[in-house]
């Protein structure tokens, strides 16, 4: 036991639990098989890892590793995928481990009543991806940058009256998108349950160098997937870029907000 | 990357990618993702692309750190967040943010020639 430790990936109800199969040969982080624990009308998916990796000294290192990082997720990610499948599922956060099951145990006790909330709240629906470019060269009015110049100025006072032009078009420019990036978000929001923006990506991760105007998350009715879809339609105009993913697992929607105050555990 | 992965994926919706889960829409032409509904085919298994490869052979990030960085944003500051009895939990985003710009930053540092890509910092 000392060894060991327990790693946690979703919670789903216990009337929901993912059928054997799904978990029979999936491998979680590490490699780990993936076991359900029942408790108090829940079930939380778990593996058996080891603390050489996964304890708090060994885990502070890794997590500076993309590669070992990059395969955590996508380990965590294929096990929530599976689970989710046929069930509403509660994403838990990646690289949460517990000492032992009866630690996981006491934790679906106790927190019993936030996890029916949250997964009353994500079943039926799927979160979806939005995210919306610009491309940042492009002056907000192209005719604006363009301004005749009144005759009589000198050199130099149009080269600084084109500097402030151009730095004030970017400005313009930079206020518009956040401008249509919230519109963009509230048209989606209307056909959401929920609705959340994460940070734009870094162009060093997205690998794009366009503005990030929108990273959003929208956790949609199954039934009303065409209609979100056509309203992703409706965004489509010149300038901008619209990237769609999903449908994902209710990552964005999982937060115990219903918890407490710090949505902490307290316990 | 940009210009030509937005370009084909500006066409996808929910309904065209409908009933695969964790795929993301830049995944949709990758032969390997034409699985099974919900299998967990948006992350190529970590031998599907060596990254030095890709990356010579594109001249741009390698796709599987693109479709992690979407990833990244749910498991990094999406999910359930319990505290107690934990041996660790990422509590501290900040700090893996942190971590991992430092390491794409060093990524950058060691690539830039292979890449052909600017990666001019930008203020967002």
């Amino acid at each position: 036991m000392a060894d060991s430790a327990t790693y946690l990936y979703a919670i789903t109800r216990e009337k929901d639990r993912a059928r054997p199969e799904r978990l029979a040969g999936l491998a979680g982080v590490a490699g780990a098989p993936v076991r359900a624990v029942a408790h108090a009308g829940l079930v939380a998916y778990v593996s058996t890892v080891p603390l050489a990796e996964f304890g708090e000294e060994p885990l502070r290192r890794s997590l500076e590793d993309l590669d070992w990082v990059g395969e955590t997720a996508r380990a965590h990610h294929r096990v929530v995928e599976a689970i989710a499948m046929d069930a509403a599922t509660a994403p838990v956060r990646l690289v949460t481990v517990y000492s032992g099951e009866a630690q996981v145990r006491a934790m679906l006790e106790r927190r019993h009543d936030d996890f029916v909330k949250v997964l009353k709240q994500v079943a039926g629906r799927h979160e979806w991806g939005v995210k919306v470019y610009a491309h940042p060269a492009r002056p907000a009015s192209p005719a604006g940058a363009q301004a005749a110049e009144p005759s009589g100025a000198g050199p130099g006072t149009a080269y600084l009256r084109r500097r402030r032009d151009s730095l004030r078009s970017r400005d313009e420019a930079w206020r518009e998108a956040a401008e249509r990036a919230e519109h963009i978000h509230e048209a989606l929001a209307d056909v959401a349950a929920a609705a959340r923006r994460h940070r734009p990506q870094d162009p060093q991760l997205s690998g794009r160098e366009d503005w990030m105007l929108l990273n959003g998350a929208y956790l949609v009715d199954e039934d009303r997937r065409g209609e979100f879809a056509a309203a992703v339609e409706g965004l489509r105009e010149p300038g901008i870029d619209v990237e769609v993913t999903g449908p994902w697992a209710p990552y964005s929607f999982a937060a115990l907000e219903f918890a407490g105050p710090e949505g902490h555990d307290g316990g | 990357m940009a210009a030509e992965t937005g370009r084909e994926t500006t066409g996808r919706t929910p309904g065209t990618t409908a009933g695969r889960t964790g795929a993301t829409a830049r995944d949709v032409r990758e032969p390997e993702a034409t699985t099974a509904p919900w299998e967990p085919s948006g992350m190529p298994a970590r031998d599907a692309a060596p990254r030095g490869a890709a990356l010579a052979a594109e001249g741009r990030l390698p796709r599987e750190r693109v479709a992690l960085v979407d990833l990244l944003d749910r498991l990094l500051a999406g999910g359930v967040v319990v505290t107690g009895d934990l041996v660790l939990s990422i509590a501290d985003i900040e700090l893996v943010r942190i971590s991992l710009r430092a390491l794409i930053m060093s990524v950058r540092a060691s690539e830039p020639l292979e890449t052909g890509v600017c990666y001019e910092p930008r203020r967002y």
